[in-house]
């Protein structure tokens, strides 16, 4: 009983937001944007417990003095203070928005500019010739850098002959890749149906705590 | 590269979904516009023909699944390296004495990802607690965290051994994008596991995380459906399971028939797909104006 009510309640909810999306009448009793409201609003609860959750936690380690007790003090200081202010002044407010695009933008985006160095490691990595797929990969990977580069077109000019180095770049990147990343895009689709159809038929139950 | 729009944007995004329901719901009380009807369906294009391909896939995923319950052969699903290699990879976290790290940021709980990744978590939990070593699961949404402990609590009971679960085991981070990449690459420097699984949905993350994760020597089991991030992972993870690979983890770990009829049905979809793209080519070079198969599909 305790794993055949919520595989029902599963099967019910699917098939009512599925029918809802395309049946006439369903879709006029907007049950798919009312179940939506249902969820957000649970959203928001949970917002709050995890609030409570956090004064909790870290509530306690800072009785206990624990090693980053420091940290929890912080936490709970910037997490009070900030929606403090923002309920005060709104969040239309210069002031509040700064304090977000002044700290946490930049941090946001350092983190993200990383990335090129990772990418020179890995591209490294890839760039290895071991196998003959590897080679080709490679090969086509070197041309379409090139090709988008201007000594692209001062080594073959994209007046010339098939677009120039250009040309077979783009044909490389809209033909090959373009056909394969569709087939991996219908297996995608096709494998996601099949997952939510396992839930749905409460076939996949290891959510539920069960194999 | 695909990057996930950063939090200011995704404030104002917000706002206008707010101002989007308002407006629905204002319209739908008074000058709500008349919504077409195609008989008893809504008039949207390719509502009938997603209704048939659903009712379709639907049908042959029930018939296979029956077969299986009825103990009807079923084809093998062909061997994923990838998922071969989880159990060599625990091992490996067993024989190093250092923990196994399994990560997912993007996926709630009604995500279909969470739900292939249940699969393989339920699957690493129980070989770690069998083998007694450490796992470390980052969650980056807060219900899927507590839908992971009750599946790693499952997972070690069902090995007998419920008191392998520590408090720590799955530890949630809210899942703002370079917050949480930060707070993982942190930890695997810190926690030096001997492997890592990234399972799910990746954005951008996925570079730092993988190379990171290489640059401890630790072994990588990558699987997204993200085609943008696929090249990353690729790259720098030791096996990488690609688009429905993905999916189809929990069928091929757990070696459950029914689950593998599942695989078929898919498999046979994909050849029908296979046949109208086929079908839909040759038209298209007989009578380039007729554009008959899209046609034939827009309903």
């Amino acid at each position: 009983m305790r794993r055949q009510v919520p595989v029902i309640l599963t099967t019910i909810a699917a098939l009512v937001v599925f029918l809802g999306l395309i049946l006439f009448k369903l879709d006029q009793l907007q049950v798919v944007s009312k179940i939506d409201r249902m969820r957000q609003f649970m959203t928001a609860v949970m917002m709050f417990i995890g609030m409570v959750n956090l004064f909790r936690v870290h509530g306690a380690a800072i009785r206990r003095r624990e090693r980053t007790w420091v940290f929890s003090v912080w936490l709970l200081a910037v997490m009070v203070l900030y929606a403090a202010f923002g309920m005060a002044v709104g969040n239309k407010n210069q002031t509040y928005r700064w304090l977000y695009d002044a700290l946490v933008v930049p941090i946001n985006g350092t983190m993200f500019a990383l990335v090129a160095f990772y990418i020179t490691s890995a591209s490294f990595k890839a760039f290895r010739a071991k196998t003959g797929e590897a080679a080709l990969m490679m090969v086509c990977a070197v041309w379409v850098m090139i090709a988008n580069v201007p000594i692209g077109d001062f080594l073959w000019p994209s007046t010339g002959w098939l677009g120039g180095m250009a040309g077979v770049g783009s044909w490389i990147v809209n033909v090959p890749n373009s056909a394969v990343s569709r087939a991996v895009g219908v297996g995608i689709f096709l494998g996601g149906f099949a997952t939510n159809l396992r839930v749905f038929l409460g076939i996949e139950r290891r959510h539920l705590g069960s194999v | 590269m695909v990057g996930e729009p950063m939090c200011p944007i995704r404030f104002l995004e917000a706002k206008v979904e707010v101002k989007w329901s308002v407006y629905y719901l204002l319209s739908a009380a008074s000058t709500a516009p008349a919504v077409p009807k195609l008989g008893i369906f809504v008039g949207v294009e390719g509502a009938i023909s997603g209704l048939i391909t659903s009712v379709l896939l639907t049908a042959m995923t029930w018939y296979f699944v029956t077969a299986a319950r009825k103990g009807r052969p079923m084809p093998a699903i062909r061997k994923l390296p990838g998922l071969d290699a989880i159990t060599e990879a625990v091992g490996r976290a067993t024989e190093m004495g250092r923990p196994v790290l399994l990560a997912n940021r993007t996926a709630g709980v009604g995500n279909v990802h969470s739900f292939a990744l249940w699969g393989y978590m339920g699957y690493v939990a129980g070989l770690c607690a069998r083998y007694e070593t450490e796992l470390i699961n980052i969650a980056g949404d807060y219900l899927a965290a507590a839908v992971n402990e009750d599946v790693i609590k499952q997972a070690y009971l069902e090995v007998g051994r419920p008191e392998a679960f520590k408090a720590d085991t799955v530890r949630y981070i809210p899942g703002d994008q370079w917050a949480w990449t930060s707070a993982v690459a942190g930890m695997l420097k810190r926690d030096k596991p001997a492997t890592a699984m990234w399972i799910g949905y990746f954005y951008a993350e996925s570079m730092t995380l993988a190379e990171v994760g290489a640059q401890i020597g630790a072994i990588q089991i990558a699987a997204t459906t993200n085609t943008a991030q696929l090249p990353f992972f690729i790259a720098s993870c030791d096996y990488t399971l690609i688009g429905e690979e993905e999916y189809a983890g929990s069928a091929y770990l757990s070696k459950e028939p029914m689950l593998t009829g599942t695989i078929v049905a898919e498999d046979i979809g994909k050849f029908l797909v296979f046949l109208v793209v086929i079908l839909g080519t040759v038209a298209q070079i007989m009578s380039p104006k007729a554009n008959w198969m899209m046609k034939a599909l827009k309903f």
